[in-house]
């Protein structure tokens, strides 16, 4: 086995790695606000967004390269020296991933990836190879403007919402609001399966063409890359974020059946009408939108601005901190020569006694489905209580 | 300066985007209210007005049809995007496979 098989090797287990801290770090843009408003019951709602991310993985077969195609330049990516790159963003993109998780932050997975790829070019060729036009146009424009539209969407819909549910009864509406965010989950579930596992077999796809096993002139991905990508986002899911989905659905705005349904159909319209007509987005991203916007939709106070601004703040961060990892995690590898295996081993085995550590970190403040089961909670005790305080507030509201 | 030369967003794909959103967004939101407004009615009148019941009845089922059909789009969208541009074949190949003696 020459060295570059060996980093192939470690390429794609830990893009698949990724894959898996994708799935458990974005399960709550698809489930959050109907966990928050009892619509589902945690594990029912995660089970369900991780059969559907496995679904939404197959569903398109053209693969978003974009993590490689417009961001910097390709002949970095070329060789040895490329796959030992690719690796260092990966390891970049999944400690960032692990950081954010425990700090309990909504971050965009994709970002971190796009971050680790910058920093690891930067140091390891210069500054010149990233593409910022490409930048600009596939990550920094659809980052700020994607959040937005969503939000004035939910916005809007939860506003209208409010208006019909004077006409319908506050117990009716909010049962029958319930309903519709199954079907809504579902559907920003589907969308996320089919955005952020495609970006996965693209990294994989470009580390087979480098090593010269894909030619790029019959450029496909192979079915076993679909196929593990798509069952490590789906673990990934299955396992459930729950530090994650509690910032989501019950520390950003309170949020209740009306607005959840709200901020997952702006969602899902979004993510999808952005995929269609080309703009890569971050899914992590719009949704936290969908769900601000709901709750400025009935009330500007119940949005909590302190944690916005945290998670704004993780947002800016998320490029450069994991192109700083990135570019650390490659530096790192170079001490052992440039097409040498042996730096990725190192940097492979130091990133797996990080995510160790970080894990046995959370254990102190674990937060659990349980914590977070919010289903015993009627439709007519949220709408009693939608004038008042929060009808059975989950303790790890404000953990 | 090449940054300004080339055209970043898309003014055309982004203002369709805005408008697709808000349809289906805001629509489906609405739909849906409505669709549970017409069956709340529905049941309320069942004993005392027979054609009335069937209007909300009507009303609700073509609500439905809204919210599915965005549903139906949304996901032949997500299917039908538009394909990423391929690895061009000749940059492509060349750039990304290393010749077999850099390799290894």
């Amino acid at each position: 086995m020459s060295a570059s098989d060996l980093i192939l090797g470690l390429v794609i287990v830990t893009a698949v790695c990724f894959d898996f801290t994708n799935g458990f770090h974005d399960t709550a843009n698809a489930v959050a606000t109907a966990i928050a408003t009892g619509a589902l019951k945690p594990r029912v709602a995660v089970a369900m967004s991780a059969v559907l991310n496995l679904v939404g993985a197959f569903i398109s077969i053209k693969v978003a390269a974009t993590i490689a195609k417009g961001i910097v330049n390709a002949h970095v990516l070329a060789g040895t020296a490329g796959l030992s790159l690719v690796f260092a963003a990966l390891i970049g993109a999944i400690t960032w991933n692990l950081i954010t998780w425990y700090l309990t932050m909504p971050s965009s997975s994709s970002h971190a990836l796009i971050g680790g790829v910058i920093g690891a070019t930067i140091v390891a060729s210069s500054a010149h190879e990233v593409k910022v036009n490409g930048l600009l146009s596939s990550v920094i424009f659809p980052a700020l403007f994607s959040p937005i539209i969503c939000g004035l969407v939910a916005m809007v819909g939860t506003f209208s919402a409010y208006r019909l549910i004077k006409r319908i009864g506050q117990k009716q509406a909010r049962k029958g609001y319930r309903y519709g965010q199954i079907g809504s989950a579902a559907l920003v579930s589907l969308a996320h399966g089919t955005n952020d596992a495609q970006k996965t077999m693209g990294v994989i796809a470009l580390a087979l063409i480098a090593h010269g096993d894909i030619s790029s002139n019959h450029f496909y991905v192979p079915f076993w890359v679909k196929l593990s990508c798509a069952t490590a986002i789906a673990l990934g899911t299955a396992i459930g974020g729950w530090r994650i989905i509690n910032t989501m659905g019950n520390r950003l705005t309170d949020v209740e059946s009306p607005r959840g349904f709200s901020a997952e159909a702006a969602s899902a319209s979004v993510i999808l009408a952005s995929s269609y007509y080309g703009y890569p987005l971050s899914t992590t991203q719009v949704v936290s939108g969908g769900v601000l916007g709901s709750g400025l939709g009935k009330q500007l106070a119940s949005v909590h601005w302190g944690v916005v601004g945290q998670m704004a703040t993780a947002w800016l961060l998320t490029i450069p901190a994991a192109g700083a990892m990135g570019a650390v995690a490659w530096e790192v590898s170079r001490i052992f020569g440039k097409s040498s295996a042996a730096g990725s081993v190192v940097i492979g085995f130091l990133a797996a006694v990080g995510a160790s550590l970080i894990f046995q970190l959370a254990q102190r403040n674990k937060i659990g489905a349980k914590d977070l089961d919010r289903s015993h909670v009627t439709p007519e005790a949220e709408a009693d209580a939608a004038a008042g305080g929060r009808p059975g507030a989950p303790a790890a509201a404000t953990a | 300066m090449a940054i300004l030369a080339t055209p970043i967003i898309n003014g055309g794909a982004l203002w369709k985007i805005v408008l697709a959103s808000a349809l289906g967004g805001i629509g489906v939101v609405i739909a849906f209210g409505l669709l549970v407004l017409f069956v709340t009615r529905a049941e309320q009148v069942r004993a005392t007005h027979g054609g009335e019941r069937i209007l909300y009845l009507l009303g609700s089922a073509v609500c439905g049809a809204f919210c599915l059909a965005v549903v139906v789009i949304g996901i032949y969208a997500m299917a039908k995007k538009p394909a990423t541009p391929k690895p061009k074949a000749t940059k492509a190949a060349a750039a990304l496979v290393a010749p077999a003696s850099s390799r290894g």
